[in-house]
C-alpha cells in the first residue's frame, strides 16, 4: 500500500504547517489576507528564477548555478516583501479597526508573510514527490536512498519552518537597522540549500537533514528571541 | 473445425493417444491466455530486467524489484463482438470511427494455366485442376512472425511447379483437356480463413470462372522443408473408400509422379489416420473430391518447430552467421532447393498428364533449380534480392528490404474504393506467378497499359526486368489471374453475417502507439511503509500540541523586555 507512504510524507511535510495554520491563522482574516501576500512573493522569486534558467541555456544542467541565484532571489523578495509591508503600514494604521490592528500586532505580521513564503516554498518542493509516492514504486531502483520519501517531506517541512522564522529575524533586523543579521540569515538559507545539493549528488541526503535541523534549532531559537521570548518567559508559563 | 469428428470412427477422434501430428507442439498458440503477453526486443531492456531480478528478488527480501505492464487493446469480449461494436461505431460516426478491431484475413492469389475466357461469353466451364499452397504463416507478436520456412518451402515450390508447368507454349496451353489453376491461400494459419472463403465463393457464385463441381482434382503442395528422397502422399481415406474410382486417381498420380521424377519417390501416407490437416480439408467438408497433399512427412511432421517463430532457416539446417555473403548463402540453399526442384518437377509432369490426358510429355516442361535456389533465398533470407526486383511491376514503389517478408497475414483490407491491399509478399508471390504462367508480350509500357482490360479475370503487368547493361529490360505479361478475398465468410460488406455461426472468425485488436508500457522499479515492504505513516501521523499531533500551546501563553511567552520600536 504505498498510499500509507504518501499521508504518511504528507502529514511530516505539512503536519506543522497545517497546526499553524489552523491555530494561528484561520481565525483571523487579514493574517489569510498577508498569508496569500507572502506566498505570492514566493512566486514571484520562483518566477524570477526560472527566467534566468531559461535565459542562461548553458549552464541548464548545473543544479547549483540555478540555486545559488533561487536563493538570492528569495532573500531579494524578503527584502521587497519588507519594504511593500512598511510603504502599507500607513494606509493600513488609517483603514483597520483595533481589533484587526491587533491581529497583526508586533511580530504576527512577519510571521504570517513568512509563513505564507514558506509554505508556497513547501508546496512546489515536495508535491512531484508526493505524486510519485502515490505507487506503485518506491524509490531505489538505481542505488539511490530508499528513503528519498522521507528526507524530502521531513526537508520540506523543516525549510516551511525555516522560511518563518527567518522572515520573524530578518524583519526585525530590518527594522532595527541590525544589517550583519540580516547577512547571517542570508548565509544560513544558502548553507541548507547547498546542504541539499547532496541529496543528488551523492547518497549523503542525511547529511542535509541533519544539518537543516540543526540550523531550524539555532533559528528557532533566535527567532525566539527576536519576537520578544527569554527563559524568564518561558519559565512564568510553567 | 478440422474435417474429422468422432463419427467417423474411434481413430479419427480427438484424443491425444490418436496420432499427434506434431509431437513437440504443445498447443500454447490454441489456448485461451487470460493476460496479456509482452515481447521485449531490446536486448538491453531485458538484460536489465534480468539483472534487476537478479540484484533484489533472488533473496526473496524487500526491497523486491518489480514491474508493471501496461497493454491496452481496444478489441473486448471475442471477435464477433468487437467487430460489431466496430460496426456501430462505423455508421454512428462515419468520418472518424473509434474502431475496436479488424477481421483478420488477405487476398488469395490465383493463376490459370490456360488462358481464361471472361464468364460473360463463356458457355461450359473447364473441368479444373487446383494445385494449392498456404502462403502465410502464424504470428502472435505482428513483426515476429513465425518464418514457417518449413511452410513456405510448400509455396515455393509451387511457384517452381507453375515456372516449370508454364514453359509450354500458349497452343499447348489452350489445348489441355483440363486447366490447372494454381491456387495460393492466404489466412491458411488462422483456421484455413483463405480456402475456406474460396469454397463460400465458389458455392455463392462468387469465385470468377470456377464453380465447386467444376474442380477435377486438387493437388495440394504442404510442408516441404526436410524432404531428402522419400515424399509423401496424403489422401483422405474416407472419401476415397466412398468412391472406388478416386482412388485409382490418386494411385495414377503416384504412380504419375513416381514414373517422372529424379531423385524422389513417392508412397502414399498412412490412411489409418485420416488426412494430415490441411486446405484439402476444407474442401472436402463442401465436396466429397479427389486430392492428394503433398509433403515431407508421414505420420508426424518434421518440423520440431511447427508454426514457431523458431522456424527458421537454421531450422532447414541451413548454418549461416552474420558474416554469410549473399553467394556463400545461395550456396548453402543448393542442396534444399534440389530437392524441392526434383519434387516441383515431378509434380509438374503428374499435372501435365493429368490435365493432357496423353502420355506424352513436352520437353518445355522443365526446370532450373538456380529459380528455386533464389526463391528461397528472397522468400526466408533477403527480400532485397534480383528475382524480386525483376518482379516488381515498373510502377511501384515499394522499396524491397534487407531482411525476409514476414509472413503474417494482418488484417483484411480494401482501399477506400474497395480495391485489394495486398501485403508486398502477397504481391510479388501474385506477380512471379503471373511470370510463370501468364503469357509475355512484345509490347513496351504505353500499349502494355493501353490494353488493360476490365476483364476479371486477364491482368496486364509490366513488369522491371533483368539488368542488362544499367538499364533494365522492361517486359509485358498478360496473365489469367487475379486475387480473391482470403475473409471469413461471416463478414460480408464489412458487416457481420449469420455465417458467424457456422465459421470461424479471427479478428485483431486496434491499439495505439502509446499502449504498450513497461516500468521497473523497486517496491517496499508494508512495515517500512507503516512506519513513515506512523512517523507522519507523530508529526502532526507534536506539531498540533506545541502550535497550541505556544500560542495559548503567546501573550506571556512574547512580552518583550523593552517594547518593540514599531508598531502596527
Amino acid at each position: 500500500m504505498p498510499l500509507m507512504v504518501f499521508f504518511g510524507c504528507t502529514m511530516i511535510a505539512f503536519g506543522p504547517s497545517l497546526a499553524m495554520f489552523i491555530l494561528t491563522i484561520a481565525k483571523y482574516p487579514l493574517k489569510i489576507i498577508l498569508l496569500v501576500v507572502g506566498a505570492f512573493c514566493w512566486l514571484l522569486a520562483l518566477l524570477f528564477s526560472a527566467l534566468l534558467w531559461l535565459a542562461v541555456v548553458p549552464l541548464k544542467e548545473q543544479l547549483a548555478f540555478s540555486l545559488v541565484f533561487s536563493v538570492i532571489f528569495q532573500e531579494g523578495m524578503r527584502y521587497g516583501l519588507f519594504r511593500m509591508m512598511k510603504n502599507a503600514e500607513n494606509g493600513l494604521d488609517d483603514a483597520l479597526s483595533e481589533d484587526e490592528k491587533k491581529s497583526i500586532s508586533n511580530h504576527k505580521l512577519s510571521y504570517t508573510t513568512g509563513f505564507g513564503f514558506g509554505l508556497m516554498y513547501g508546496l512546489f518542493s515536495i508535491v512531484n514527490v508526493l505524486s510519485q509516492s502515490i505507487g506503485p514504486g518506491s524509490v531505489g531502483i538505481d542505488g539511490h536512498s530508499s528513503n528519498f520519501m522521507l528526507i524530502s517531506a521531513f526537508l520540506t517541512s523543516s525549510t516551511i519552518l525555516l522560511h518563518t522564522f527567518w522572515n520573524v529575524i530578518v524583519f526585525d533586523a530590518l527594522n532595527k537597522q541590525q544589517y550583519y543579521k540580516v547577512i547571517t540569515v542570508v548565509c544560513l538559507h544558502m548553507l541548507v540549500s547547498c546542504c541539499s545539493l547532496l541529496n543528488v549528488q551523492q547518497n549523503l541526503a542525511y547529511v542535509s537533514v541533519i544539518v537543516s535541523y540543526i540550523v531550524l534549532i539555532g533559528t528557532t531559537v533566535w527567532a525566539f528571541k527576536a519576537a520578544g521570548g527569554s527563559v524568564v518567559n518561558i519559565k512564568s508559563c510553567l | 473445425i478440422g474435417l474429422y469428428n468422432a463419427s467417423y470412427g474411434p481413430q479419427y477422434e480427438c484424443k491425444p493417444d490418436n496420432n499427434p501430428w506434431n509431437p513437440p507442439g504443445d498447443g500454447l498458440t490454441q489456448q485461451n491466455i487470460p493476460f496479456p503477453i509482452f515481447h521485449i526486443l531490446q536486448t538491453e531492456a531485458v538484460q536489465e530486467i534480468v539483472q534487476c531480478y537478479n540484484k533484489y528478488n533472488s533473496k526473496e527480501v524487500y526491497p523486491l524489484c518489480s514491474m508493471q505492464m501496461k497493454s491496452h487493446m481496444f478489441g473486448a469480449v471475442d471477435a464477433p463482438t468487437c467487430i460489431r461494436r466496430t460496426t456501430y461505431q462505423t455508421t454512428l460516426t462515419p468520418l472518424s470511427p473509434e474502431m475496436y478491431c479488424d477481421a483478420m484475413g488477405g487476398w488469395n492469389m490465383v493463376a490459370s494455366l490456360k488462358p481464361l475466357i471472361s464468364r460473360k461469353n463463356k458457355t461450359k466451364s473447364d473441368s479444373t485442376i487446383l494445385v494449392t499452397a498456404a502462403l502465410d504463416s502464424r504470428a502472435f507478436m505482428m513483426l515476429n512472425t513465425a518464418p514457417g520456412n518449413s511452410l513456405a518451402t510448400g509455396f515455393i515450390t509451387l511457384l517452381a511447379v507453375a515456372k516449370a508447368i508454364g514453359g509450354i507454349s500458349e497452343k499447348q496451353k489452350n489445348e489441355l483437356n483440363k486447366n490447372i489453376m494454381f491456387v495460393l491461400f492466404d489466412g491458411e494459419a488462422f483456421d484455413n480463413i483463405g480456402s475456406t472463403r474460396t469454397v463460400f465463393d465458389m458455392q455463392h457464385m462468387n469465385f470468377p470462372v470456377v464453380k465447386l463441381e467444376d474442380i477435377d482434382s486438387i493437388v495440394e503442395i504442404g510442408e516441404l522443408g526436410h524432404v531428402d528422397s522419400q515424399l509423401y502422399v496424403h489422401t483422405d481415406p474416407m472419401s476415397a473408400a466412398l468412391h472406388k474410382s478416386r482412388l485409382t486417381q490418386i494411385d495414377q498420380i503416384i504412380a504419375e509422379i513416381n514414373n517422372n521424377a529424379q531423385g524422389i519417390n513417392a508412397t502414399k501416407a498412412s490412411s489409418s489416420v485420416g488426412l494430415v490437416p490441411s486446405s484439402l480439408q476444407t474442401f472436402l467438408k463442401s465436396r466429397n473430391l479427389p486430392g492428394v497433399v503433398v509433403t515431407d512427412y508421414d505420420k508426424q511432421t518434421k518440423n520440431k518447430y511447427f508454426f514457431s517463430r523458431y522456424d527458421e532457416l537454421k531450422n532447414l539446417n541451413i548454418n549461416y552467421n552474420g558474416n554469410t555473403t549473399d553467394e556463400e548463402m545461395l550456396q548453402l540453399l543448393q542442396p534444399l532447393a534440389q530437392k524441392l526442384s526434383n519434387v516441383a518437377l515431378a509434380t509438374a509432369k503428374m499435372l501435365y498428364l493429368e490435365a493432357a490426358t496423353t502420355s506424352i510429355l513436352p520437353p518445355e516442361i522443365s526446370l532450373n533449380t538456380s529459380l528455386v535456389t533464389e526463391m528461397l533465398f528472397c522468400y526466408l533470407y533477403k527480400a532485397n534480392c534480383s528475382l524480386f526486383t525483376e518482379a516488381t511491376s515498373t510502377n511501384s514503389v515499394t522499396k524491397l528490404p534487407n531482411f525476409p517478408y514476414n509472413r503474417y497475414v494482418t488484417v483484411f483490407q480494401t482501399s477506400t474504393t474497395g480495391l485489394p491491399i495486398i501485403n508486398n509478399w502477397g504481391v510479388l508471390s501474385r506477380n512471379l506467378l503471373a511470370i510463370f504462367t501468364g503469357e509475355h508480350l512484345p509490347d513496351n509500357s504505353t500499349t502494355c497499359q493501353r490494353s488493360l482490360s476490365t476483364d476479371e479475370t486477364t491482368t496486364y503487368f509490366y513488369f522491371n526486368g533483368k539488368l542488362n547493361n544499367g538499364t533494365r529490360e522492361n517486359f509485358c505479361v498478360k496473365s489469367s489471374s487475379f486475387v480473391t478475398k482470403a475473409l471469413a465468410p461471416a463478414i460480408e460488406d464489412n458487416e457481420l453475417t449469420s455465417n458467424v455461426e457456422n465459421y470461424g472468425l479471427w479478428a485483431e485488436s486496434r491499439w495505439t502507439t502509446t499502449t504498450f508500457n513497461l516500468r521497473m522499479f523497486l517496491q517496499h515492504d508494508e512495515v517500512n511503509q507503516g512506519m513513515t505513516l506512523l512517523a507522519g501521523l507523530l508529526v502532526l499531533l507534536v506539531s498540533f500540541t506545541v502550535v497550541y500551546i505556544v500560542d495559548t501563553k503567546a501573550e506571556t511567552l512574547f512580552q518583550p523586555a523593552e517594547p518593540v520600536s514599531t508598531s502596527y
